[in-house]
């Protein structure tokens, strides 16, 4: 053998086995701390839990440069690297397979838990050891998958290093790529925070709000990283897989979806927690539940029980993650019913309509979407174990989300305006009425106006709806404000204070404002897309909605990974003939892999995407196949995540929480 | 690649750790308190925090009275929850404060 310690992988596998060994240390001291009371073994498993992330690290850097030199005596490197692809595309090439994921994975994990460990020095000696037993426990499951089931540090099984790698897929080789599942990864891993909080506050018996209060930020963040890896991967679909769309209800892009759709739940019903102290359970139930589905998204990308287009191939790891599944569902089953009695609610719901009976609504509309996406998912293997393999595709995801989602539309727009505990239906529906008229007028305008179909205009009713009771929820704190500020405030004034003084209520506002341009968008362009396909020769056009496309010219392009037919096709407006862009999609066959890959050609605008495929050369050899899609305001759902996403930082950043005035302590205090 | 520089910083790495999980058990249980940072400032860092939340959720139950989404009944209750918790943590960071 050539190989041996000519590169720095063994240190990178010693440091994930200390990793590992820090991890087992972190939770058997967690638990002797949290037992004990003990400060010196506190003092050390946070230390401990520190290292472990600083290990995981070290051991995702060695990776990194094995990838950056080119060392092949890593099968893993080998399998997924070769000289000729751009650095980016190499440290990119970490997460191309299951080895590196896993490792990235476990690190991200490792890094939270030391990210939480340094912040514990200021938290509670009674819940932390708890937590940190529980963080490392997540940490000690990955990191064992990594080390023992899918180690990327392995030599390759030959007698000599070959000269160069297999490369990686082209459709990773993206910016996107770089990008995407690290942002995923960091909202799932993130989302194990709130996990650790909740099993550390049953474990420990601190179960007062505290917990809540000490996740929320970890929840908003593992929320925000979570919506923004859902974006990136459909982005990422849309400009390199070449269909047109951007989600496919595909099971890996289910698996991120779905704790998404859990932590989207627990954000509102933890609302009633805090207010009102009810929900204790059910939350706990949320909490489980979507760190679970994190860990259910590995099981459905790795075990290979399902067919999807991202999906690593098949492997016998799948059977890990289901008893760890298993193992945490019994956990916190065990747990809530040991500390059953703390965890009655104070309080009852005492009308249907209330807020809280609206957060109530709104968290079975997510689990009813939770429960129907899982269904969809898993179809195929229920089916299977009943001897007729089947899977299910768009028509069943969309017939049954579609109407649950324009429901939850609905709860946006009421929930914000409800009375908490029992609302006077009357002063509800004087509240209510204007939106509901207006959102009403749109819908039946857009009718007259020939919006097809039955769920487009309800949909754009909805949203109109919701944005009108924005508006109106706005307008009566604005009048509270100027009532507060008497003769001395300007309205610009006023709103600042509003917006400062309630920065979590507006920004939360401002999330839903991106939910529904976001809708809209999804609406349009599903309700009204178009796409042709057409064959061309040089100098001839075609005509879609308002284009005219004319192609100038086919040609091919020979490059070191990869050669490309490449075609130029200008684009004038039909109607008045006025010049608008050149676009040159590509049709691309890589050298080593001999994959094609479509090269999409966009041009984008507030109103429409112009979306333009090459499919390939017709059979006489001179007419290019082409492939067209009109998306009306497509651009508009990336600028309606981005407004979710300032939303979420909004609420997140520190700010107008911390300057509280020492006459308002006393003013507060007083009253008590 | 120096044959010798895996094994280096892998004892590197190993004597890294190894202090910082058994350091906690030669120091005393005051400088735990106090090593690494301040346990008293981190304290009172704590329950400023929590002061500045349970001031916020009393300011968001104002606006939620004065909009009409809390009634009387409950508004007085839940400002008279927080005002306890409130006083609780003023005494507390008073306490702070005289050690």
């Amino acid at each position: 053998m050539t190989h041996g310690f000519s590169s720095l992988s063994p240190f990178g596998n010693y440091a994930l086995c200390l990793a590992w060994g820090l991890s087992l240390f972190g939770v058997l001291a967690g638990i002797y701390a949290g037992r004990s009371h003990s400060r010196a073994w506190l003092h050390s498993v946070t230390n401990s839990t520190i290292a472990v992330g600083i290990c995981a690290v070290v051991s995702l850097v060695v990776l990194a440069i094995g990838f950056a030199t080119d060392d092949y005596s890593v099968q893993y490197i080998w399998q997924f690297s070769n000289r000729d692809m751009d650095l980016i595309y190499k440290i990119t090439a970490i997460w191309g397979g299951m080895d590196g994921s896993m490792l990235l994975w476990a690190g991200m994990l490792a890094v939270m838990g030391a990210l939480v460990a340094w912040n514990s020095r200021k938290q509670s000696r009674l819940l932390m050891p708890w937590v940190l037993a529980v963080i490392n426990s997540s940490s000690m499951f990955f990191l064992t998958i990594t080390l023992f089931l899918t180690n990327p540090f392995r030599y390759i099984r030959a007698d000599f290093i070959p000269p160069d790698g297999n490369g990686l897929n082209p459709l990773l080789q993206n910016p996107y790529m770089a990008v995407h599942p690290p942002t995923l990864y960091l909202g799932f891993t993130t989302l194990s925070v709130p996990f650790a909080f909740c099993m550390g506050a049953l474990l420990s018996g601190q179960i007062s709000n505290e917990w809540i209060r000490l996740t929320r930020r970890w929840t908003l963040i593992g929320w925000g990283f979570l919506t923004a890896g859902i974006v990136l991967g459909g982005h990422w679909a849309y400009l390199e897989l070449g269909w047109g769309g951007f989600w496919a209800w595909d099971p890996v892009e289910n698996s991120s979806f779905l704790p998404w759709l859990t932590a989207t739940a627990f954000l509102h019903s933890v609302m009633v927690q805090e207010r009102k102290n009810m929900l204790k359970i059910w939350n706990i139930w949320l909490v489980t539940l979507t760190y679970g589905l994190t860990v259910f998204g590995t099981f459905l990308t790795r075990s290979g029980v399902v067919q999807s287009v991202h999906a690593f191939a098949s492997t016998d790891i799948g059977w890990v993650f289901l008893v760890y599944l298993a193992f945490l569902f019994l956990l916190t089953a065990g747990m809530i019913w040991y500390r059953r009695a703390e965890l009655r609610s104070e309080r009852k719901i005492e009308s249907v309509l209330s807020r809280e009976s609206a957060f109530l609504v709104n968290n079975l509309i997510f689990l009813s979407i939770t429960f129907a996406v899982f269904w969809g998912v898993m179809f195929p293997v229920f089916s299977e174990w009943l001897g007729d393999k089947k899977s299910i595709g768009q028509p069943f995801f969309n017939a049954i989300n579609v109407p649950l989602f324009l429901l939850m539309i609905l709860m946006m727009g009421v929930g914000p305006l409800i009375a908490w505990r029992k609302a006077d239906p009357k002063r509800l529906l004087n509240t209510l009425i204007w939106p509901l008229l207006g959102g009403l007028a749109l819908a039946l305008v857009l009718v007259w106006g020939g919006v097809p179909g039955f769920y487009p205009p309800l949909a754009y009713g909805l949203c109109f709806f919701v944005l009108l009771a924005i508006g109106v929820e706005m307008h009566r704190g604005l009048r509270v404000q100027r009532a507060a500020s008497g003769e001395n405030g300007s309205l610009v004034g006023d709103t600042g204070v509003m917006l400062r003084s309630h920065r979590s209520r507006y920004g939360g506002y401002l999330v839903h404002v991106g939910v529904l341009v976001v809708s809209v968008a999804i609406t349009a362009s599903m309700a009204h897309k178009t796409e042709q396909e057409f064959t061309l020769l040089p100098g001839e056009s075609f005509e879609i909605g308002r284009y005219l496309i004319t192609l100038d010219g086919m040609k091919e392009i020979e490059n070191p990974n990869y050669v490309a037919l490449h075609a130029d096709a200008t684009v004038t407006i039909a109607k008045s003939g006025k010049f608008d862009t050149v676009l040159s999609p590509e049709l691309r066959r890589y050298k080593r892999s001999q994959e094609t890959t479509t090269e999409v050609a966009l041009r984008m605008s507030l109103r429409d995407d112009l979306y333009l495929i090459l499919a390939g050369v017709a059979e006489d050899g001179n007419r290019a196949a082409m492939k067209v899609f009109i998306n009306p305001l497509q651009v508009w759902l990336w600028f309606g995540a981005l407004i979710m996403l300032a939303g979420t930082v909004v609420v997140i950043l520190p700010g107008a929480q911390q300057t509280v005035t020492v006459a308002e302590v006393s003013d507060a205090t007083e009253r008590a | 690649m120096d044959g010798m520089l895996p094994i280096v910083l892998g004892v590197g790495l190993t004597l890294f750790v190894v202090w910082q999980i058994a350091r906690s058990h030669f120091i005393s249980g005051d400088q735990l308190d106090h090593d690494p940072e301040n346990y008293g400032a981190e304290q009172t860092r704590t329950l400023n925090d929590q002061r500045a939340r349970c001031l916020q959720v009393l300011r968001e139950l104002e606006l939620d009275f004065a909009t009409g989404k809390v009634s009387g009944e409950d508004y007085n209750q839940m400002r008279a929850g927080l005002g306890r918790e409130l006083v609780q943590l003023v005494s507390q960071l008073k306490g702070l404060q005289n050690n």
